[in-house]
């Protein structure tokens, strides 16, 4: 006889399943969703015992964030500067330092918590661009310490600012020859390292990249989103095809039963460059494929195409960037963008593509549609990653050709006054994240944090395609709102439907693995504006409960 | 210790990089070079020159070692300098579509001298290219980074097409010099450096296409005035390397030129007869004629 199974019993469940869309419990065995309704239709499979822990929270389908990178793990092994408050793998709200004073005030507090005084601090999230007509410069942090190294590294992870200890320790002086080593009006280093070759004289640099594979940096991913009621994070920089020592790490951590979060990976065929062989990466990929298990699976490929708007470096058709700046270039050779796409396409493989600007839009949008022609493989979800820029005429070419996007929903709120005034202009910040038009037009949308770029937290990216509100209080492009339900949908339902899982996982739903999301409240009923406040107790993943670290 | 030498050679995809590189390895003499490439793609390295194969790296009987680092650029740097037997040179492959003054920053890092960026022209392509809005951007850029253009494919184009290539290229980059692979192999022995061509030490003589000319000096040089000289060379001039002594200073320079680049640092702490020695290595023709810089006389050793 089969051991009792367990029924949960919630205040409200909210299943994103349109046959059966509310409920007060969910039934789970062996991981998976027996059914959801009242107790009475539940109690007909068997020997159970209710479960009341979530009596007075609300259940959701396990959130999804598509596209998220290890490189949130690997950041907070430093301490958290940023303007904007971020929480910690341990719950611990960090950061929300509103100027270079409150930056250095924190960094005493820091080093006076040290005992041994020549330990550096390395720190990140320094955002300059919130400090307008101020400059963290080695001045401000030798006020810290003058014997300590300090390195603080800023939210673009293209510059860092260190004190006169480091410099020291770097062996930076006023002869450095490297590129990116800015001097001060005396002609001094002034404390501003700019792009990798610089910060890489410090001993710092890397430090960061070794954490970037690190078994370590992998499990404080998995308590943030953890704590932040994901169930599902795919890891849209996925190093596994790069290195057979990383596949093994992500492997053995992820697969682990206390690990808490599933990852799906989608594969850079090679870092930073050409990518190898398409025949040779298809072989690489299928393999790593065959082991995939629930809790890691190998969802596709991800090409990047272009930089990004705030950076400048997104390529846009015209009429460009608004101060004139020249366009971004493309990260992968033009002619080669739709080579790689036919060939993925005809090996059946999900391909995603980091395509930040219009101009590139239209380049994949080209491809998929050319190898379309070639290779009628009608199902692929093909999807257009971050996709900010899109208007509804390439939403509608999307929708025909059976291709997904999943919108950087976040960037309302964290850049949205930026884009306004000084990339894209007013009428391209108004449709950015036009999540309205693409449903409209009918293309299954996602939306994501692009974690560490932005917080991991889908409540918050629900929250800025619901409201699109600036930290200056503008709203941006109103008539692209959508409502609770659709930006739900997008988070749970689309964004297992865009990498090949909705039959499996993103609604509480009879045979879907018992994965959910455990609020405070419904996310369906609150004020719009209340949504990314909701408290999250946590998941429910594989029918075991993982709640949220508590914090302070 | 002496720096490491750090080359990095850039292109757009099939501009010849590769090429370049497999002739590279094939020719060194003695000469331990660390080649570092995104995948291993189309490199094709004789099977007769391959002493191992492990993992992201490839030792070759010649003591080079060829390495696939992909992301791992960064991580891959620190360890060749500590290599024992030591490297004599680093080449780096820049992907198509990076900035090789990017990758070139990291030659600047402690333990190693940017010798030059080299960025390979696909002399048949390269008009299409200049036409095309999203190609054009990445050629322009690394022609910007360049010390040395080399023209590849330029048995596939007639004369006008290649002075219209020629003009193409001197139109973005006035003062870059430009050589043609038609003799690659000596290509690649002049822009590495390899087997020494050192009139004054007696070095290997230059395949065609290259001449060298050998200055000495028999009293420290004027610096500014040595400097000035340098900054006026032609464009001819492919590579020059000596080590020279300048009036007041307390130790020599040593002079690196590799194309538009001149490099004057101080050391090594080395005796050097009155104001030192200067090799240069030209395309034929541009280096006889080469006037000497003040202070310095031709050295003529078979004459």
């Amino acid at each position: 006889m089969a051991a009792p199974f367990t029924i949960f019993r919630a205040r409200e469940i909210v299943t994103m399943n349109p046959s059966n869309p509310s409920a007060t419990h969910v039934a789970v065995r062996d991981g998976r969703i027996l059914g959801a309704g009242p107790l009475d239709e539940l109690t007909v499979w068997g020997d159970h015992v209710v479960d009341d822990t979530f009596a007075e929270l609300v259940l959701v389908p396990g959130m999804i964030d598509v596209h998220a990178h290890v490189m949130e793990g690997a950041m907070w092994a430093l301490d958290y500067i940023g303007y904007f408050p971020r929480t910690d793998p341990d719950g611990v709200r960090r950061g929300g330092l509103r100027s270079i004073d409150e930056v250095v005030a924190h960094l005493r507090a820091v080093d006076a918590s040290m005992p041994d005084p020549t330990e550096p601090i390395v720190c990140w999230g320094l955002d300059p661009i919130y400090f307008p007509g101020e400059r963290l410069v080695a001045a401000h942090l030798d006020t810290v310490s003058t014997e300590r190294p300090i390195l603080a590294l800023h939210a673009s992870l293209h510059v860092a600012t260190v004190n006169t200890a480091m410099l020291r320790l770097a062996g930076i002086t006023a002869d450095t020859e490297t590129e990116g080593v800015v001097r001060g009006p005396d002609g001094q280093p002034n404390g501003e390292l700019q792009e990798a070759p610089a910060m890489m004289l410090t001993p710092v640099l890397l430090r960061l990249m070794h954490l970037l594979s690190d078994e370590t940096s992998y499990h404080r991913l998995g308590r943030i989103a953890r704590n932040a009621g994901i169930t599902t994070i795919g890891d849209l920089g996925g190093q596994s095809m790069a290195s057979p020592a990383i596949a093994d790490t992500v492997a053995r951590v992820v697969n682990d039963p206390t690990f808490p979060v599933r990852m799906v990976q989608y594969c850079v065929p090679a870092f930073g460059s050409a990518p190898a062989d398409d025949g040779v990466v298809i072989e690489r990929f299928r393999a790593l494929q065959a082991t995939s298990t629930d809790k890691l699976r190998y969802g596709g490929i991800k090409i990047v195409a272009d930089g990004s708007i705030q950076g400048y470096t997104a390529v846009l058709r015209w009429p460009g960037y608004v101060t004139g700046a020249p366009n971004g270039l493309w990260q992968v050779p033009p002619h080669r963008l739709p080579e790689m796409v036919a060939a993925y396409h005809r090996a059946g493989i999900n391909v995603h593509v980091h395509c930040n600007g219009d101009a590139i839009v239209d380049a994949f949008v080209d491809a998929v549609d050319l190898a379309l022609r070639d290779h009628a493989w009608l199902d692929h979800r093909h999807t257009v990653q971050h996709c900010q820029l899109a208007s509804a005429a390439q939403f509608r070419r999307m929708a025909n050709l059976g291709m997904c996007a999943n919108l950087f929903a976040n960037h309302l709120w964290f850049w949205g006054d930026q884009h306004f005034e000084s990339t894209v202009g007013p009428e391209r910040a108004h449709r950015m994240e036009a999540a309205a038009t693409a449903l409209r037009e009918g293309v299954h949308i996602s939306l994501h944090s692009d974690a560490n770029v932005t917080p991991l937290g889908q409540l918050h990216t629900m929250w800025c395609v619901m409201n699109r509100v600036t930290p200056s209080g503008r709203v941006l492009g109103p008539a692209e709102r959508i409502g609770a339900y659709d930006a739900l949908h997008a988070v749970t339902v689309d964004a297992a439907y865009q990498m090949h899982l909705d039959h499996d996982r993103g609604s509480i739903e009879v045979g879907k693995l018992a994965d959910f999301t455990v609020l405070g409240a419904n996310p369906l009923t609150v004020e719009p504006m209340a949504v990314r406040d909701i408290p999250v107790w946590g998941t429910v993943v594989g029918g075991v409960p993982y709640a949220a670290a508590a914090g302070s | 210790m002496t720096p490491l030498p750090f080359t990095v050679i850039g292109g757009f995809l099939g501009a010849g990089k590769t090429t370049l590189l497999n002739d590279l390895l094939a020719r060194t003499r003695g000469e331990r070079i660390a080649v570092l490439v995104n995948d291993f793609g189309s490199i094709a390295i004789d099977a007769a020159l391959i002493a191992g194969h492990d993992g992201d790296t490839i030792a070759l009987t010649n003591g080079c070692i060829c390495c696939a680092v992909g992301g791992e650029f960064v991580a891959a740097l620190p360890p060749l300098l500590t290599a024992d037997p030591p490297f004599d040179r680093v080449v780096v492959e820049a992907s198509g579509v990076s900035d090789p003054a990017r990758i070139a920053q990291y030659g600047t890092l402690p333990g190693f001298r940017l010798d030059g960026v080299i960025v390979v022209v696909d002399a048949a392509g390269v008009i299409d290219q200049f036409a095309d809005d999203r190609v054009a951007p990445h050629i322009e850029q690394q022609l910007r980074a360049a010390h040395v253009v080399v023209l590849t494919k330029v048995d596939l184009v007639d004369a006008p097409r290649l002075a219209d290539v020629r003009d193409a290229v001197r139109s973005r980059r006035a003062d870059v010099t430009m050589i043609e692979s038609g003799s690659s192999d000596a290509a690649a022995d002049a822009l590495f450096d390899i087997g020494g061509h050192d009139p004054v030490g007696g070095g290997a003589p230059l395949h065609h296409g290259f001449d060298t000319a050998a200055y000495t000096a028999a009293a420290p040089l004027d610096r500014p005035a040595f400097e000035q000289h340098l900054a006026a060379w032609p464009a001819e001039v492919v590579r020059a390397k000596g080590i020279v002594r300048f009036a007041g200073a307390d130790e020599p320079s040593t002079v690196h030129v590799v194309g538009s680049r001149r490099r004057i640092t101080a050391g090594p702490a080395v005796p050097v007869e009155g104001g030192g020695s200067l090799v240069v290595i030209g395309l034929s023709g541009a280096v006889a004629e080469l006037p000497p810089p003040p202070g310095m006389a031709f050295h003529r050793p078979f004459t």
